[in-house]
């Protein structure tokens, strides 16, 4: 309906305006042009204000758009934000791939809500501007605690209170449970925990070292590292422990396990034969395969990405950490922005990675994957390390 | 006369149609509501409320390696804590006031404090000359059967957070390894334990500091009477 009263306005104007200059004939917006590519998409502005002008800029640069001046801009975004928000969204020609009102939740929510929407009617796929993020938090005393907060960095806020040194927390299943290491009965321990019911469960805590967990997706297992056997060695069990099973013997050891999306191959980190370098096994066993990274002489960190194409990784250059990209299988390196240990959002385009202060302290920053544009998390938390993102 | 006065009315007529529909365009007067946007708020839970988890010390048992803390059996440590409801929610561990307690041990950090062995960076090999600082830690072993060690390793900021972790740990089993080989300890008499590069013993970022955290720490733990 909407539609044909624009055609038949545009007839009317067609008609009516004949004796005026012809105007530039402007392309139809098309989906595939900014498709995984490295363009920003161009777009404007206008029209909101205060909370939700700050966030929607904040969620549609993340996503990989620049804002321009209207001129300059294929996207014409506009709107007005009160009890409620409307957006729109044209391209030069006045087409309208979106119009919504958006009512029901703070200013932000809405923000976010029509941000996604937005991106998705650009790219044709699903905006994060709703997902969620886990992380460390240093204090000065070591101790710290695992936060967790939307992925802009609002809203964060501590799951855990036990003034222990914690690491590397890793989703559950439904964004429900985290798994992490939690030095509170003075040793380093693994712990499922339910942020429904705040319940904890040990997952492992063996004698020596129990480090990494990372929950597979679905998750069924975990996969970590233990030093029962003598060596940090590779082991799945479920979220509360039960049916643990070995993968790997390593001569030397291995860390920072890390699932494919089909839940079927392990990635993981190996200093058997020197230099940590990428391996996969299956989650069930089997013989390691070492991943090529071509360009790179050390690899740690991994994350798959959701897609199951890419695996990201941090490598260390003289002094410095790279978060870089290779494809699953193995192959050629790309070096994405100086950082280390970076998560996949869902979309497989975005990460957040953690970025080493002057002082030496960690602070989060999310990374446009095919822009290689970066945009620091506004925290106020101190010392933040180690983000995994919910997915 | 009155024919061009019509005229001129049809065409401000025109135009002001025109307008109008131009700007139903650019606002439809009925826009969907969005469902993402009432769900999010509902989601009101918030953040859990914390359970405090009861230490346990299960028994160790010696297993192909490293004596064995069997995992708890599932379900024992959950919300609500085993512990009176009355008790106080303040943590036992990481703030206590009294002497450290490890494994229901009291651990004695100064004892073999000038036995810290250091590494090379990315290394966990056993220096040769590091090997003699470990000679009083065996002979107090052995003068002491009653008596565990605790092996801490620890890295230098150079590395990521969890390859320095394992790192750590294979620093402090390299150590463990030689006492219990080259000592002849019971393997059951010593633990190890990682914490990467959380705990510096200096705050640097230069060589200098590196040097002095990339160690292992040597705890003994002595029975509580």
């Amino acid at each position: 309906m909407n539609l044909n009263r624009r055609q038949f306005a545009a007839a009317l104007v067609t008609t009516a305006a004949t004796s005026l200059p012809a105007p530039a004939q402007e392309p139809k917006f098309d989906v595939n042009v900014y498709r995984d590519t490295s363009k920003a998409i161009p777009i404007s502005l206008s029209g909101f204000t205060g909370e939700v002008a700050t966030t929607l800029r904040f969620d549609l640069e993340v996503a990989g758009c620049a804002v321009v001046t209207p001129e300059q801009a294929q996207v014409l975004i506009h709107g007005t934000n009160g009890a409620r928000l409307e957006g729109f969204v044209s391209d030069r020609a006045k087409n309208y791939l979106l119009s919504k009102a958006y009512t029901g939740a703070n200013q932000r929510q809405l923000a976010h809500a029509f941000a996604d929407d937005v991106i998705f009617a650009l790219t044709q796929t699903r905006g994060i501007a709703r997902t969620q993020v886990a992380f460390k938090v240093k204090a000065p005393n070591n101790t710290g605690e695992v936060y967790v907060a939307d992925y802009d960095g609002n809203g964060a806020a501590a799951i855990t209170a036990d003034r222990a040194i914690i690491a590397a927390p890793s989703w559950g299943p439904g964004s429900k449970w985290l798994a992490y290491t939690s030095y509170k009965l003075n040793n380093a321990d693994i712990f499922s925990h339910n942020l429904d019911t705040g319940e904890r469960h040990i997952v492992a805590r063996y004698g020596g070292s129990n480090l990494g967990p990372s929950v597979a997706p679905g998750g069924r297992l975990v996969a970590m590292i233990l030093s029962k056997g003598g060596k940090p060695d590779l082991y799945v069990a479920d979220l509360q422990g039960r049916g643990l099973q070995q993968l790997t013997h390593a001569r030397e050891g291995v860390s920072s396990p890390c699932w494919s999306p089909d839940g079927q191959t392990i990635c993981y980190v190996s200093s058997d034969d020197g230099p940590a370098q990428l391996y996969r096994i299956g989650s069930n066993g089997g013989t390691p395969q070492r991943i090529r990274t071509t360009g790179v002489f050390n690899a740690t960190e991994p994350d798959w990405s959701p897609d199951g194409k890419w695996i990201n990784f941090t490598t260390q250059r003289g002094g410095n950490f790279e978060v870089c990209i290779v494809p699953a299988g193995g192959g050629d390196v790309q070096s994405l922005a100086t950082g280390q240990d970076a998560t996949w959002a869902p979309n497989s385009r975005t990460l957040m990675f953690c970025k080493r202060g002057r002082g030496g302290a960690f602070s989060l920053s999310l990374l446009d994957v095919p822009t290689k544009r970066v945009k620091d998390v506004p925290l106020n938390l101190g010392n933040c390390s180690q983000p995994t993102w919910a997915r | 006369m009155k024919r061009s006065l019509f005229l001129k009315f049809a065409a401000l007529t025109l135009i002001a149609v025109v307008g109008s529909t131009g700007c139903a365009t650019k606002k439809p007067k009925s826009p969907t509501p969005l469902y993402g946007a009432r769900t999010s708020i509902d989601n009101t839970a918030g953040p859990n409320t914390l359970t405090n988890i009861p230490p346990t010390n299960p028994p160790l048992e010696v297993g192909t390696g490293i004596p064995v803390r069997p995992p708890v059996v599932p379900g024992v440590i959950t919300n609500p804590p085993l512990l009176p409801p009355t008790t106080s929610t303040t943590n036992g561990v990481g703030s206590q006031s009294g002497p450290e307690i490890i494994d229901g041990h009291a651990a004695d950090r100064a004892i073999f404090a000038a036995s810290t062995v250091y590494f090379d960076y990315d290394k966990a090999v056993l220096k040769a000359a590091e090997l003699g600082k470990l000679q009083p830690v065996i002979a107090a072993l052995k003068a002491a059967p009653q008596n565990k060690l605790r092996i801490e390793g620890h890295c230098d900021e150079r590395g990521t957070e969890e390859y320095n972790r394992a790192l750590g740990e294979r620093r402090a089993l390299a150590i463990r390894d030689f006492i219990i080989r080259s000592g002849k300890i019971a393997p059951n008499r010593v633990t190890t334990t990682s914490f990467g590069e959380d705990k510096p013993a200096e705050l640097g970022h230069d060589e200098a500091a590196w040097a002095k955290n990339r160690r292992s720490e040597i705890v003994l733990l002595k029975p509580q009477n």
